[in-house]
């Protein structure tokens, strides 16, 4: 209750006033939360701001029951229903012989496990009909090789591609690969990846970067994150995927592709240092899974799928929905308790919850898709202090599409795209964009492809004090951008395949602007090739950089997007059974948004500085057999420029992946993954370090499937699989960098957790 | 304490000398699904007669594979044959050409050397049968195959339906 701002020194008078009105006192934390990273390294030095933030004992807590309300009901009701559908439509064995060819009838009762199809004769499979063989293939599962290195990318240019003709530098993980290196969220998922480093925050627990990234925003907002190729971006704050990261249905993806390196050519703001394209199945397999351990930590989701013919070609419905808790992980944390001025010790007890559910539709060219997910966590704010705050978040991310095949040569999609996003903890949120985007297609012979399409994105949104409504931090907006694109790729010879592409953008209130890019791809023999890329991306303010009015901060209207230049170059090798990757980067980053601007006595952000990174990546993937498989990376990164913003990445230096998985095919797979994640460059200059300093850690992951219907040679049930998960094995102390708070860090993830699970699959 | 393990244990998994067999099963189900495409797909009446050869480009171990699974058996009273090829020259000959994946690169070279010959020309993966194949086999996805029904309807060669249903049906290649 008492708003005592003794330690705003460096406060003026007027702020000071301010602050004293609870309410505004909240705003002031909240600018101050979005600005401390970037204030904490100006060109000029390290500033630690939050010695200028003022405690306060009362909170404002948000409840989230506000949230769970009619959209996320009708997502969950759909989506029950829809698995409801699939699974009493979908036969968990064969179908009845149909074939009408010179085959024998076989008509399987129940589904064969695979120890019974090995077991059959050369002459009794031939006498199979191809339907039914290629339903045992699939139980087989012969296919292994091809799914985990064979494998056609369509990220990089939005048409299919293979791995090693797309232009970018381009990493894959597969349904196969999830499988069997486990992971509990999508997190666990990308953490597998080649150059992808998680870290965390006192308002986003949940949150990761690429390489040659720099900035210490406390959003991905140098990342963007797409569903089945279309963005699930929100641009009020700008680069928050934290409820998808933990929420995210993993069951039903097919594959992620990553592109690392500039992606704003064919997707705009945001596609800064790399992105992330999650595509799931076109069809769910049905799943259930359930899964508890260690920290007070419940997984479980369901899902399925159908086919239904009609005249217009199959009908794919498939839904999928998950759930994930997490509430007894607690650890000895120092931050300022409110209103008192010493650091005391607490027990700090970051839980996060979330329910998600994915729907998604498909006939003939029409593909619609929804993912909504409701997030909580208890976060310590951004002060932070305690007691912690509940932070909610509702997102919602919905596409409709049609593609048309006008001839051979030429065919058109467009599609509309929805992004809803709400937040709740000190304050309130809420922002829509909606896309229409129109992309064509021209491929005239197999040597020319021609890419045209364009897009508006319409934005709005709003934020309000929590407690107070009528408090508004950034008044309702309303903006339009345009967009356009174009992009050639020609191969000349065999051996050689040269792309050029640009995008011309006009985001409202800046000047038109221009991202280009062009690659080179010489293949020396089938095996081994070279990619050489320059590409350009860009990020637009967001509309809290822009039209944030607050007593302490305010927007910058004049803002331009930030931009990054990057030269790629990669080296690969690929045989039947081995991908090698050898890569190196150079990014330049112009135009940096940071908050060292001043409008009377209020900081704003500015267009100044730039950063830049180069670095090597190594990413290998071998499967030497049918029953092992490897994969490995390597990312060894450094600053060129020698200045306080490009010696504070919040990126370690080098990280380290290994994992080496083994399927026997009889029902039996066990994995193990390796993380070393080396030294941070961003850390309290001032060495005020309350809590332990980030090192280097190894992080050990062991995971272990046993089929229970395979390994016991029993027909007709679904597939039962008993699953053990052992996280952070070496039981490693995981800490974050998080200079400049109360605090240095922030606690990553929990010690020694040991998970077991069942997994049903029909 | 913590490096030893880890060390055993990297070290368990690099020095695995598990089964390397390269995927016997995956050359036993290509060898059962060209086997079932032969019966599924309809030649002109001038290749009706002789024996029936099966092309395989370039991989020694995959022919030897579909050869051993193959070979003696029958397609109507043609008897099957399966012959390795280096090279594309002598293609024509062949009724069926399966083409393994880390071969698809030579996909134009093949189309060139059948071209407008009733010559059914079997691939592996996606986009394969948008450049000119006949049929390619799919890693994953609902349909197994993605199938080029114009391209070899214009070489005299008849899908039947029981093919197109289990597959996709593509255009491409300049057919």
């Amino acid at each position: 209750m008492n708003p005592i701002c003794h330690f705003l020194p460096k406060t003026s008078f007027v702020a000071q006033t301010f602050l004293s009105v609870p309410f505004i006192r909240e705003a002031y934390y909240l600018q101050q939360f979005f600005y401390r990273k970037l204030l904490v390294c100006t060109p000029f030095g390290v500033k630690d701001t939050d010695k200028n933030v003022c405690a306060t004992e009362e909170r404002f807590t948000y409840s989230s029951q506000t949230f769970f309300a009619f959209p996320q009901y009708l997502m969950l009701f759909l989506v029950l229903i829809t698995i409801s559908f699939a699974t009493i439509y979908a036969s968990p064995t064969l179908p009845a012989q149909q074939d009408t060819t010179q085959t024998t009838n076989h008509s399987f009762k129940t589904k064969p496990t695979r120890k019974q199809i090995l077991a059959m004769k050369f002459e009794d499979l031939s006498a199979l009909s191809l339907q039914e063989l290629t339903e045992l293939s699939a139980i087989v599962g012969v296919q292994s090789v091809d799914e985990l290195l064979k494998l056609l990318v369509n990220t990089a240019s939005k048409t299919n591609e293979r791995l090693n003709d797309a232009p970018g530098i381009v990493s894959v993980i597969t349904a196969r690969e999830i499988e069997l290196f486990g992971a509990q969220t999508l997190e666990d998922v990308l953490n597998y990846m080649v150059s992808v480093n998680l870290g965390t925050n006192f308002l986003y627990p949940e949150n990761l970067h690429l390489r040659g990234e720099t900035s210490q925003g406390l959003t991905n907002n140098h990342v963007l994150f797409l569903l089945n190729g279309r963005p699930m971006r929100e641009t009020l704050i700008g680069g928050i995927y934290t409820e998808i990261l933990t929420g995210f249905p993993i069951h039903a993806i097919e594959r992620i592709e990553l592109v690392r390196g500039p992606g704003s050519v064919l997707y705009g703001t945001g596609a800064f240092t790399g992105t992330v394209n999650i595509i799931t199945k076109s069809t769910f397999n049905t799943i259930l899974t359930a899964r508890a351990g260690s920290f007070g930590t419940i997984t479980a989701s369901a899902q399925s799928g159908v086919n239904l013919p009609t005249t217009l070609g199959d009908l794919k419905l498939s839904a999928a929905a998950y759930y994930h808790n997490r509430n007894d992980w607690s650890v000895p944390y120092r931050a300022r308790a409110a209103g008192n001025v010493p650091l005391t010790t607490n027990t700090y007890t970051p839980s996060r919850q979330a329910l998600s559910g994915l729907v998604t539709a498909e006939i003939g060219g029409f593909h619609a898709q929804a993912s909504i997910t409701n997030y909580s966590a208890t976060v310590l704010g951004i002060t932070p202090v305690f007691p912690t705050i509940e932070h909610t978040i509702l997102s919602v991310s919905a596409d409709a599409g049609y593609k048309h095949q006008f001839t051979d040569a030429f065919s058109s999609s467009l599609n509309f795209t929805a992004k809803h996003y709400q937040s709740a903890y000190e304050s309130r949120t809420n922002a829509q964009d909606f896309i229409l985007e129109l992309t064509n297609y021209y491929e005239p012979n197999q040597n020319f492809k021609f890419l045209l399409g364009g897009f508006l994105n319409a934005r709005q949104g709003t934020i309000v004090n929590a407690a107070n409504s009528a408090i508004i931090l950034i008044a309702p907006y309303n903006q339009l951008w345009f967009t356009g694109y174009a992009e050639a790729q020609w191969q000349p010879l065999e051996a050689l395949r040269l792309s050029a592409g640009v995008q011309v953008n006009k985001p409202e209130l800046t000047d038109f602007d221009i991202v280009p890019r062009l690659n080179v791809i010489v293949n020396f023999t089938p095996e081994i090739g070279l990619k050489a890329l320059y590409g350009q991306a860009y990020r637009a303010p967001s509309a809290f950089e822009m039209f944030l009015d607050g007593p302490v901060s305010v927007g910058n209207r004049n803002l331009r997007p930030e931009k990054v230049a990057t030269i790629d170059a990669e080296l690969f090798w690929e045989t039947s059974q081995t991908r090698l990757s050898l890569a190196y980067f150079n990014g330049l980053q112009t135009d940096v948004i940071t908050p060292t601007g001043r409008v009377g006595n209020r900081n704003t952000p500015v267009n100044q500085g730039q950063y830049q990174m180069e670095g090597i990546e190594f990413e290998g993937k071998v499967a030497p057999s049918n029953d092992l498989y490897l994969l490995g990376s390597v990312l060894l990164q450094r600053n060129l420029l020698n200045s306080t913003i490009a010696t504070s990445a919040p990126t370690p230096n080098l990280t380290v992946k290994f994992g080496a998985g083994y399927d026997n095919h009889d029902g039996l797979s066990a994995s193990i993954f390796y993380i070393y994640t080396g030294e941070y460059g961003l850390r309290n200059t001032n060495n005020f370090t309350p809590n332990p300093i980030p090192r280097p850690y190894h992080f050990l992951t062991a995971n272990i499937n046993a089929d229970i219907v395979e390994l016991l040679n029993l027909s007709g049930l679904p597939h039962i699989i008993l699953n053990l998960r052992i996280e952070n094995a070496l039981n490693e102390e995981k800490w974050y960098p998080n200079p400049g708070a109360n605090t240095n860090a922030l606690p990553l993830s929990p010690g020694r957790g040991i998970y077991g699970g069942i997994i049903v699959k029909f | 304490m913590k490096q030893r393990l880890l060390i055993v244990l990297l070290s368990l998994v690099l020095f695995h000398t598990g089964r390397f067999s390269i995927s016997a099963q995956q050359g036993l189900f290509e060898s059962l699904y060209i086997l079932k495409m032969t019966a599924l797909v309809r030649f002109p009446a001038d290749r009706l007669s002789g024996e029936y050869l099966i092309g395989v480009v370039g991989s020694p171990d995959i022919a030897a594979q579909i050869e051993r699974s193959l070979t003696g058996k029958k397609v109507g009273e043609q008897t099957i044959k399966v012959r390795l090829f280096d090279e594309t020259s002598g293609l024509s000959s062949c009724h069926v050409i399966f083409l393994p994946d880390q071969y698809s690169k030579k996909l134009q070279r093949v189309l060139d050397a059948v071209r407008s010959k009733p010559v059914l020309v079997i691939t592996k993966g996606l986009g394969m049968a948008r450049e000119g194949s006949h049929i390619s086999i799919l890693p994953s996805g609902d349909k197994k195959f993605e199938v080029n029904k114009k391209a070899a309807e214009a070489v005299g060669l008849k899908m039947q339906d029981d093919l197109l249903r289990l597959s996709t049906v593509v255009e491409g290649g300049g057919q």
